[in-house]
């Protein structure tokens, strides 16, 4: 994941979140998907 | 192919850049589709002329970064340590350049005789991206050449570079990392500097990727006189850089790269901000929407397995034609040649009978890969796996592993040979292992046969109920596996959503061609061996009648039949057609005719009146349950052996699925005795 550029400081927008089912996070300039028990790992800050 | 070439060139970059089809530009139709040494990992070469130089290209794997987590990127890394190819070419696309200039920085440290092509720059400025190309050759101090791979432009002034590149190879630039990290690279470059074998260019990568606990690396180190020494001081360097960075040393590294990259793109983008939605954008409001996603997935897949079938359909109608029409025309020529019927027996039904059974699969196989790489090249592929992901968490895999369980329907082999895409062992053997419960076409006959004459008037619901049997056993076996055998996590679900675009026909072509080839060569030798083993058991002793009581495969199945006594079809036909489904389920329709004495006039109605004196609704709904789940055809369980590479977890699919069947339909033979069935 670090090497798509999900790493600890890293800017992330997400893009879509249901709530249930995966992620869709923009990261740089491509949209990721990211899935539930992944993303429920990563701690972030709003900017 | 012993050719000599001029120079070796490596091509690299992430996927959906451009770069096979660039791969596809340069070599045309010369390509070829090995592995690498010792490896799983698909190796595609293919060689051209270019001012009167012979290049060999070589499309190198890998996916983000070079680090040695995957086979892949191992594989990549130690070609360019290796082999030293005289230039390494990597495709960039600059609507995203920050994610791609990763593993440049990576290619850029390991000493490779670089060349970036930026490609879709038509499309970054689209979007308001504009890229300094001067300045960005000048940072990374390799040459950036633009090229439009759609549009056929840049091309030759990139080969004109890259035959320049050989004769000046040394990458200029440095990267510098914070003080912390530069001062415990150097306590390692210090131990490894006495080596006379590590080139001095090599020394700081190598300490990099030691820090980075990179096993390719450490592999490197493994067996000098020191590494007793280095393997402590790379222990106490990452201990402290841990402290500084993050305890996960690969992702530190990518944090420092990316500041690199940060500095790097302030200097060379100047971005307008673009208001209004791009067409992907449009598209995934649809596409991955909560309400219309998967409605609209269902769509595209219906209409994808009606073209699928009507085409793939009368193809194999066809090949199958043909191949009765060879049969005649030799059984005549043989009998004239006064050949025994034993012999035309063995040439017709045993050799071109077997041809013709690998033969069948490629239509439909080449249309299924036809319709899988449009729909990756499109960029929907992607989508399907995020729309299916929270499907797929009940089978204990994720939204990727689901591509697979589609084509499965078609036909196990691609399925089972598209879980290539998924990362983890663990993930692909799992793939593997549900697959043969997808009701592949091939059953589907067995089924109309069947059904057609013990539930005319509920064909559709008999038929229907076999498919989501065959999904539940899936998710049933799914749960098993994962609380027994594979505890272990399955791998974080991530996967980049391309731009859609339109494919390119020559592109998909290529593409289906390649596997479909790869399963003529690998699978068919296998096929044609055991088509003719079958024949052999339904004709010996010399003598009988093919498939008769009396032969071998008769025998067979009159000492096996007992064991499918207590599931309803204890006749000694149903056992041998069985047996001979292994060559391919279709083949169990065929089968009956023949063990039924039918095939002469070849009258539906005697084989239905001979089935009912054998069948009752009730086993024969057990039959076709049993015909759904058990042992795979050896196509599949080929391409099983092909995928996992081990012949344990081949006979374990076999045997598994076996029992799984047994007991199945035994629970639903005798309770619906007990319901008066």
């Amino acid at each position: 994941m670090a090497e798509l550029g999900i790493f600890a400081g890293a800017e992330i927008e997400i893009a879509k979140n249901d709530g249930r089912g995966p992620l869709l996070v923009k990261v740089f300039d491509s949209k990721i998907v990211l899935g539930q028990s992944g993303a429920q790992k990563i701690y972030g800050d709003k900017i | 192919m012993e050719t000599k070439y001029d120079l070796t060139v490596g091509l690299i970059g992430n996927p959906n850049v451009g770069k096979t089809s660039l791969f596809n530009l340069l070599t045309g139709a010369r390509q070829h589709v090995g592995n690498w040494p010792g490896k799983t990992v698909e190796k595609k070469e293919g060689e051209f002329n270019f001012e009167g130089r012979k290049i060999n290209l070589v499309d190198l794997p890998g996916a983000y970064s070079l680090s040695a987590y995957t086979e892949e990127e191992t594989v990549t890394s130690d070609f360019i340590f290796k082999e030293k190819p005289e230039a390494v070419v990597h495709v960039i696309d600059a609507q995203n350049l920050e994610r791609n200039l990763l593993m440049t920085i990576h290619l850029i440290e390991m000493g490779s005789p670089l060349v970036v092509a930026l490609n879709m720059v038509d499309r970054a400025e689209a979007k308001g991206i504009h890229i300094n190309t001067a300045k960005l050759a000048e940072l990374l101090g390799v040459p950036v050449v633009v090229i439009n791979v759609r549009e056929n432009r840049g091309i030759d002034e990139l080969l004109r570079v890259v035959l320049k590149r050989e004769a000046r190879s040394i990458s200029r630039s440095k990267i510098n990392y914070e003080r912390e990290v530069e001062e415990e690279l150097e306590k390692l470059i210090q131990i490894v500097s006495f080596d006379k074998d590590i080139e001095k260019k090599n020394r700081k990568w190598l300490c990099l990727g030691l820090l980075e606990e990179d096993k390719n690396v450490a592999a490197i180190f493994a067996d000098k006189p020191y590494s007793i020494e280095l393997s402590a001081a790379q222990e106490k360097s990452i201990h402290h850089l841990q402290s500084v960075l993050d305890k996960d040393m690969g992702a530190g590294f990518a944090r420092l790269r990316y500041g690199f990259i940060d500095g790097l793109i302030k200097e060379t983008v100047t971005r307008k901000i673009n208001k209004g939605k791009t067409i992907t954008e449009r598209l995934d409001d649809y596409a991955l929407s909560r309400f219309w996603g998967i409605p609209l997935f269902l769509f595209v897949i219906f209409l994808v397995f009606q073209i699928f079938f009507k085409l793939s359909e009368s193809a194999s109608g066809f090949i199958r034609g043909g191949f009765h029409a060879i049969a005649l025309g030799v059984t005549s020529l043989l009998s004239m040649w006064g050949m025994s019927d034993w012999t035309t027996s063995l040439v017709v039904d045993g050799i071109i009978g077997g041809v013709g059974n690998v033969l069948i699969f490629v239509p439909i196989l080449g249309m299924l890969f036809l319709f899988i790489a449009i729909l990756e090249d499109s960029g929907y592929m992607a989508r399907i796996a995020f729309v299916m992901d929270r499907f797929m968490h009940k089978l204990g895999l994720h939204g990727k592993a689901f591509i697979p369980m589609i084509l499965g329907f078609g036909c196990n082999v691609p399925g089972i040979m598209a879980t290539r895409t998924l990362e983890t062992r663990r993930d692909r053997l799992l793939a593997i292992l549900i697959n043969p419960f997808m009701s592949c076409g091939a059953r589907l006959p067995v089924y109309i046969l069947f059904a057609g004459i013990f539930f005319p008037e509920h064909q559709g619901v008999v038929i229907f109920s076999l498919y989501v049997l065959g999904i539940l056993m899936a998710i049933i076996v799914g749960f098993i596996f994962r609380k027994f055998v594979f505890k272990e996590l399955s791998s974080p679900f991530v996967i980049e959503l391309p731009s859609y675009h339109i494919p390119s026909f020559k592109g998909v072509l290529i593409h289906a061609w390649e596997r479909t080839w790869l399963f003529i060569k690998k699978a068919g030798t296998l096929i044609l061996a055991f088509s003719v083993l079958i024949w052999f058991l339904a004709s010996l002793p010399v003598g009988v009648a093919y498939g008769s009581e009396a032969s071998l495969a008769g025998s067979f199945g009159r000492m096996l039949s007992p064991f499918f006594a207590p599931l309803g079809f204890g006749n000694w036909q149903a056992t041998v057609a069985l047996i001979f489904g292994l060559a391919g389920k279709e083949i169990i329709v065929g089968s009956f005719g023949t063990l039924y004495g039918a095939s002469g006039d070849g009258s539906a109605l005697s084989l239905a009146s001979a089935l009912r004196q054998d069948f009752t609704p009730l086993s024969s709904y057990a039959f076709m349950v049993f015909v759904l789940l058990y042992t795979p055809c050896i196509a599949t369980l080929a391409a099983i052996k092909k995928e996992t590479g081990s012949w344990k977890w081949t006979i374990f699919v076999a045997t598994y699925s076996v029992i799984i069947a047994w007991l199945v339909a035994f629970v639903i033979y005798n309770f619906g005795r007990l319901l008066g069935f």
